[in-house]
């Protein structure tokens, strides 16, 4: 029998008691998959994400990897399986030098050094402009540079599932449209990314699927395409456009 | 409301007690710890109700101690001058350790106290005129009408000065200033919104707990004679928080109690002596976990929630709708402008240039895409943040500069994106907190619970049960604030910003955690509200609700402002809708 | 001369273990942003383990083996047992409490043990004196004690900026979140953090011993010291620890030495402590982030 990568059923969680953010998600993710999480803010979307990377415990549901119930287990046994999340808003250690955040990034198998200077290697080869910078303090980069160096540092721990959330927050059009190469990259190379994006349009162009949250729960699911021209989607965020009536500019 | 009994318990069997202290021994032993007694109610005041936490109580003790009886004994003066002046003297002490909370506060705040009383020890061993190491001797009794009290007689100054000082705290306690203090413990920005000035209520109460140590000290230097340094140690410190937090530290009554009853043994027992911390301390760390509202906790009644300064008066909520003209505000005129507000965190511009105006009577929407400015911009408006750029003003009147609480006391009210729990309230508590600079009482009518007080607590609990009906949550009242949903916290936190009768009103996501119905609710009350002329500036994403209630809406992207007008404009304008979905630039761009 | 360079040379004696006091305190700051007021506690029960151990025999080396092990030991036990659990706790300070108990319990027990007497060092570097240029003479001991706490300092330093322990506790620093997303198990970074912390305040004891004597009573006078030491430097950074030490530690002898060539009364022994703890309400109100960092952090430290 084989499973999907990712699966999670039901869920149920929150931060303050009484009061779940999360009511009920069931949702699917197959390997090699790309799949975008929309939604207006309050939606729950980053809840979602954080109960499934471990920093969330979920009040019910089931959270699966390849099968195996994940639900509640802390981050630090969820990324040495392959659940990497990558945090919103360029979280980098900014006191840290650009090269010692990667290690950061290689800290559940630090004990295997030369795994972790061979991942190093790999990590400069494909971010030669951060190997310009490696000794540099990660707070002095550019916000571009510091997403660049938040996702190379998931990328570190070898993920199988990465969990990117909001990867564009805050940038400019052109550092957005460089992050979104590089997912487009490595969804080629068959990483397996769950993201929570507010850009629609650019987002579908790299997603196979996407997946509409409203509420605390899943409003609408489909392939990407489908789902960019559902009206429904802008009604999400801005209420119902009576019939008839063209968008002006 | 009626009054608290238990404090009045405790006097009357303090009083009783002491007609029974007749042996010299005993009575002097009995004195000293009614006087230790006092000190913990002090630090009560300070540390369990504004939740500042003071190391530093036996040396303001000691200031008053040393102040008074280095003066009776070296100038002659009248005892009664001296006593004021040691009094005086822990006063400005408390104020000087104090005063960095304008800085600092909590953790950096007791680390003053410890290093402040450190200083005090230090200083007094060192200078000759308190007699260094060796103690200062010979400090003249208290001589009343004539004649001189002897040792036993201070049993009763010593009872006096406690009942006195416990009945005040405790009324005090619960009056508008205990929970402004309370309000201050649990969240300073709340406090500050709803129209307490914070920075003062902190020095003041930090002020008022080091005089009450300062005459306990005064009382204590006449009653012994004899004052030597190492008596007013860190040790005496910590016993007395101890005794505090095993008594329930936000009790004054049971802080009392304890210290009555725990800090005896060490001054009987002499193996006890300066060991006190080997039982007060496990027993007291043993609170902590097990019964941290210690004994005080343990004794309430069931079902009494909060200060126990305001209860809720069952009998007059037969009424189901408030009248609407409840909330009429003094003057309907004016307009709450915004304008050119800019506001920077480091490199991230979080709002640049934005100007609007909210009307009364006019429910303007402020939305946008996560992290565009708008909570930035509410904060900027209430004072809490302070704007790089730009007005605010009502009337004209300019508010920029001022500090929230004064903000909010020219009618600007708001509420909370994110629910600050306040674990000291009961619900109806909370709510009248929102009414704390109405008709405000003195200080003094609040600790002697004057008219003045009780008026204002009949106006506040008045205008917070009309609050509570309309959001709903009139037959919580009586319940605990950190025990309602998180919804019902939301629809409480609106209840307070009620309460001020604001005229302008500022909702920050009120309808996150409704269900449908409840937004529905939601509606009605913003309809009713804006129909009394308050005009309110909507921040939320709940899209019905914003699209349906508003008259106008401002749309907010990466702090700047980039639509504004009637909803229906707002949801065609292209932008707007590039904003939420990602511009046609990206999408065309081909990005591999 | 003679006297400013005796001074400077016993101020980076002292100063250096000062360092080493302040540098648990930053350490345990950087994990769980608390400052940790039983610290000195905690290393005067080491110091006192030490005497015990001596009393039975034991070599100075398994003396000083003990007495650093049974200080981590309470580190960790501190750390575990009442300061972890009641952090969660609301009421924003409980853990403060709970620490502040904990360290008077400490105390408590070591004056009932110990009565509140000075004990003579457990260690002692010899009385010798190096003759120095302009008839300074620098007592031997206090090159041991500044060797032995630098070199203590330096490892630590080493360990903080090149281990995955030291990168961990940096990163938790940053964000504790961030940290755990990683894959750090920060629970155990921190109660681990408390235990190094605690295991370099007790040989700061141990080094500090010959010069000062030590007695149960004193341990709040080597917290209030190390915070001081690390506010001074800023506290959370390594180096300002280090820094913040040393300054100390010559401001205190500095005016020793004034007081030792003017007589002044106003600097005796008791008037230098009062001045270094005004000292550190100066600082803790006038820059809170210590004389090392930037204006925007600042902000934090008022939390």
């Amino acid at each position: 029998m084989s499973y999907n990568l990712l699966e999670v059923d039901a869920l149920r969680a929150g931060y303050l008691p009484g009061f779940d953010v999360l009511r009920d998600v069931s949702l699917r993710v197959d390997e090699h998959e790309v799949v975008t999480i929309l939604g207006p803010n309050g939606a729950g979307k980053s809840t979602l994400l954080k109960a499934i990377a471990g920093l969330l415990r979920p009040r019910a549901g089931h959270v699966r990897l390849q099968g195996e119930e994940i639900g509640g287990l802390a981050p630090h046994l969820l990324v040495p399986r392959g659940v990497v999340a990558v945090p919103s808003g360029r979280q980098v250690f900014t006191d840290q030098s650009v090269e010692e955040n990667l290690l950061m990034g290689a800290y559940h198998y630090r004990k295997d050094r030369n795994r972790v200077s061979r991942s190093i290697g790999q990590a400069f080869d494909r971010f030669p402009e951060l190997n310009v910078l490696k000794k540099r303090p990660a707070g002095n980069l550019s916000g571009g540079q510091q997403q660049l160096l938040s996702i190379a540092r998931g990328l570190m721990a070898r993920p199988k599932l990465m969990l990117l959330d909001e990867p564009t927050l805050g940038l400019s059009p052109l550092a957005a449209r460089s992050i979104f190469g590089l997912i487009a990259e490595l969804k080629q190379e068959g990483v397996t990314i769950l993201m929570v994006e507010k850009l629609v349009k650019p987002a579908a162009k790299v997603s196979d699927r996407m997946i509409v949250m409203e509420l605390g729960a899943v409003a609408l699911e489909g392939s990407a395409a489908s789902v960019r021209n559902d009206p429904a989607v802008l009604s999400s965020y801005l209420g119902k456009v009576e019939p008839g009536v063209t968008p002006v500019g | 409301m009626p009054r608290n009994p238990a404090p009045l318990l405790l006097s009357a069997s303090v009083l009783g007690a002491t007609a029974f202290m007749r042996f010299h021994l005993l009575a002097d032993l009995w004195g000293t710890v009614l006087i230790l007694a006092t000190v913990a109610v002090a630090l009560s005041l300070l540390t369990g109700l504004s939740g500042q936490v003071s190391l530093g109580h036996a040396a303001l003790m000691g200031v008053g101690a040393y102040t008074s009886g280095v003066l009776a004994a070296r100038s002659g003066l009248p005892i009664v001058l001296c006593v004021v002046a040691g009094v005086a003297a822990a006063a400005v002490a408390g104020l000087l350790l104090g005063a960095p909370a304008l800085r600092i506060r909590g953790q950096f705040l007791a680390l003053v106290t410890i290093a402040g009383g450190y200083i005090f020890l230090r200083v007094v061993s060192e200078l000759e005129g308190t007699g260094g190491d060796s103690g200062l001797v010979d400090v003249p009794s208290i001589s009343i009408l004539g004649t001189e009290l002897i040792p036993a007689d201070y049993v009763w100054v010593a009872a006096a000065v406690f009942c006195l000082l416990l009945i005040g705290a405790d009324n005090l306690k619960r009056s508008r200033i205990g929970r402004s203090l309370a309000a201050v413990k649990d969240s300073e920005v709340t406090a500050a919104v709803s129209g307490v000035g914070v920075f003062g209520a902190k020095l003041w109460v930090f002020c008022l707990s080091a005089g009450m140590c300062g005459l306990a000290g005064a009382v204590f230097a006449h009653k012994e004679g004899f004052l030597a340094p190492p008596f007013f140690d860190l040790n005496l410190s910590l016993a007395l928080i101890a005794a505090c937090i095993l008594g329930g530290i936000s009790s004054p009554t049971g802080s009392g109690a304890a210290a009555i009853m725990l800090l005896a043994p060490p001054l009987i027992l002499p193996f006890v002596d300066r060991r006190e911390l080997l039982y007060l301390g496990p027993l007291a760390l043993a609170a902590l976990f097990f019964m941290p509202d210690g004994i005080a906790g343990v004794a309430r009644r069931k079902g009494r929630n909060g200060l126990g300064s305001l209860q809720p008066n069952w009998k007059k909520t037969e009424e189901k709708d408030p009248a609407p003209d409840a909330h009429t505000p003094a003057s309907a005129s004016g307009l709450l402008t915004i304008e050119g507000l800019s506001k920077s965190f480091g490199e991230v511009r979080a709002l640049s240039e934005v100007s609007l105006k909210v009307t009364p009577g006019e429910i303007h929407a402020l939305i946008g895409p996560n992290g565009s400015g708008k909570t930035t911009l509410v904060d900027c408006v209430t004072a809490v943040l302070k704007p790089d750029a730009g007005t605010v003003g009502i009337d004209g009147r300019s508010l920029s500069g001022l500090p929230p609480h004064l903000v909010a006391g020219a009618g600007v009210g708001r509420t909370f994106q994110s629910i600050h729990t306040m674990p000291s309230f009961s619900v109806l508590e909370l709510a009248a907190l929102g009414a704390v600079r109405e008709s405000p009482a003195s200080p003094i009518a609040c600790v002697l619970r004057l008219p003045s007080s009780r008026a204002h607590d009949r106006g506040a609990q008045r205008r917070a049960a009309e609050a509570l009906a309309a959001v709903g949550l009139e037959d919580r009242s009586a319940e605990g604030a950190a025990s309602l949903s998180y919804g019902q916290l939301r629809r409480l936190d609106i209840a307070r910003a009620l309460a001020g009768e604001p005229r302008f009103l500022i909702l920050d996501e009120p309808a996150a955690g409704r269900n449908e119905q409840e937004v529905k609710e939601l509606v009605q009350l913003l309809r009713r509200l804006a129909a009394c002329g308050v005009g309110i500036l909507l921040v939320d994403h709940h899209v019905e609700l914003v699209m349906s209630v508003s008259d106008r809406v401002t749309v907010l992207d990466e702090g700047r402002t980039i639509a504004t007008g009637t909803p229906d404009e707002v949801r065609l304008n292209s932008r707007v809708v590039d904003a939420y979905l990602g511009s046609p630039d990206e999408t065309e761009q081909q990005t591999r | 001369m003679t006297l400013v360079l005796q001074a400077l040379v016993s101020g980076i004696g002292t100063g250096a273990v000062y360092a080493l006091i302040a540098l648990g305190i930053s350490l345990t700051w950087m994990v769980t942003r608390t400052l940790n007021f039983a610290h000195g506690d905690v290393l005067m029960v080491g110091v006192f383990a030490s005497f015990v151990a001596l009393a039975f025999g034991a070599s100075a080396v398994a003396a000083l083996v003990v007495a650093v092990a049974v200080g981590a030991l309470l580190g960790l036990a501190l750390e575990k047992s009442v300061f972890f659990p009641l952090r969660k706790r609301p009421g924003s300070l409980t853990w403060l409490l709970g620490v502040v108990l904990f360290a008077a319990v400490l105390r408590a027990a070591g004056i009932a043990l110990f009565e509140s007497r000075s004990y003579p060092p457990p260690f002692n570097f010899g009385t010798g004196g190096i003759d120095l240029p302009a008839g300074a003479v620098v007592p031997v001991q206090y090159l041991w004690i500044a060797g032995i706490a630098i070199a203590a300092a330096v490892v630590l330093d080493f360990a903080m900026s090149r281990t995955h322990y030291g990168r961990a506790v940096r990163a938790i620093a940053s964000s504790r979140d961030v940290a755990e997303l990683m894959g750090v198990n920060t629970e155990r970074i921190m109660a681990v953090t408390f235990a190094i912390a605690a295991a370099a305040g007790t040989l700061a004891g141990l080094l500090i011993a010959p010069v000062t004597f030590v007695s149960a009573s004193l341990g709040w006078v080597f917290t209030l010291k190390g915070f001081t030491a690390a506010v001074l430097g800023g506290i959370g950074r390594i180096r300002g620890a280090l820094l913040g030490g040393i300054l100390l530690g010559i401001f205190e002898q500095g005016l020793a030495a004034l007081e030792a060539s003017t007589g002044a009364g106003w600097l005796q022994a008791g008037y230098r402590d009062a001045a270094v703890f005004l000292l550190l309400i100066a600082i803790l109100v006038i820059k809170p982030s210590g004389l090392s960092s930037s204006r925007s952090e600042e902000a934090r430290y008022a939390a």
